[in-house]
Formats: C-alpha cells, structure tokens, sequence
C-alpha cells in the first residue's frame, strides 16, 4: 500500500470516528422541543478538534513505520485522487442542491447546516472510498 | 480482479534481467515502488513520460517495453 493509499485510509478512519462522535453527541442532546433547541453550533467546531488528532498521529505513524515513503506522490496518485474528487464533487452538489430546496422550504436551520455538513463529510468518505477502490483496482 | 487497462508491458521481464528492484526502478524513474508494481501488472498506464522513462532505463525503444491490446 502506498503512502497515498495509507493517508487515504487514516483520513476516512478521522472521518468515521470523529463524525460518529458527532452524530451520537448530538442524538444525545435531542430534548422534547425539536431540533430547534439543539445548541449545535459549538459541536460543528469542536468536532473539528478530534479529526485533526486522529489524522495527525496516524499520518505520524504511517510515516514512521516507512520514512523513506513518506508524503511521497507520484503521477498515479495525483490521477486517483482526481478521480476521487470527481465523485466527492458529485457528492457535494447533491447536498447543496438539497440544501438549496429546504431553505426554500423554510426548513428550520438545524436541517439545512446538516444537510450540508452531511454533504461535506459523505463527499469526503466518497472521495476517499473511491481512492481505495482505485488503489486496489487500477486505474 | 481484472485489469483495467490494455496496456501490456515486459517491465518484470526487463527489470529482471538488469537485475533491478520495482524500488531501484522507481528511485530511478520518479515514481513510487507501488507505481511500478501496478504499472507490472497492468493496473495503471504510466503517462507518456514515463514510458520514455522507463524503456531509456532499460535500454529499448518503448514498443518493445509496453504494447497494447496484447498480453505481455
């Protein structure tokens, strides 16, 4: 596995764990009145925090096991992690749309931030899944 | 699992008989040594740069290093 695929790889682990919190954290604050209470705002942030440690001490010791390797990007992984995008980008502009309908609908704000975070973080799941497929498939 | 691409090549072969590694190749053509393994197996085809690359490692003009639609 290359050092691109290995990166790939810690950042959808980041992804997974870091918005899994997330998504129990907030289940945990659902009260009686609806989604409108939620106080969600600092969690969008605080999430954050969790994604970076994770990915910066994977990438830590992805680097550590084979240092010659390390950040190394050639040709081959410029083009699967274009096509990587492709899909994310693909992703992204359904949630956007999406969330273009519901604040037309007059939704309330907790479901069109969420829509869109769901967007962004399912982009970068698609993204990085595809990358593995191509790795392991070919180009 | 099948190859995704037509591009055949007799780098192993090639390789083997200059008594290379897919790493003491890579090192030499600017890639990693994951690329050329895929490149081997037919999992990736190498920019035209790279061929050139590749067959001026080994000494041969590119079509006798990579062919397409064939196998290697």
């Amino acid at each position: 596995m290359s050092f691109q695929a290995k990166s790939t790889l810690v950042m959808l682990v980041a992804l997974a764990v870091a918005y899994g919190w997330y998504g129990v954290t907030l289940l945990g604050l659902v009260g009686d009145n609806g989604v409108a209470e939620i106080r969600y705002q600092p969690l969008v942030f605080i999430v954050v925090v969790p994604l970076i440690v994770i990915a910066t001490v994977g990438h830590i010791v992805i680097s550590a096991f084979n240092p010659a390797e390390a950040d190394s990007n050639d040709e081959r992984d410029r083009e699967i992690a274009r096509r990587g995008s492709v899909v994310g980008g693909v992703v992204v502009s359904v949630a956007a749309i999406g969330s273009l309908f519901a604040a037309m609908a007059e939704f309330e704000h907790f479901w069109i931030a969420h829509l869109l975070l769901a967007g962004l973080v399912l982009a970068e799941l698609a993204d990085g899944t595809w990358r593995l497929v191509l790795y392991r498939r070919g180009v | 699992m099948g190859k995704p691409t037509k591009v055949t090549n007799r780098i192993t072969e090639l390789r083997t008989e200059h008594g290379l590694t897919q790493g003491e190749l890579a090192a030499q053509i600017g890639v990693t040594r994951q690329t050329v393994n895929a490149i081997e197996q037919s999992k990736y085809s190498p920019s035209l740069e790279v061929a050139f690359l590749i067959a001026q490692v080994f000494g041969e003009p590119l079509e006798a290093v990579f062919s397409y639609g064939e196998d290697a």
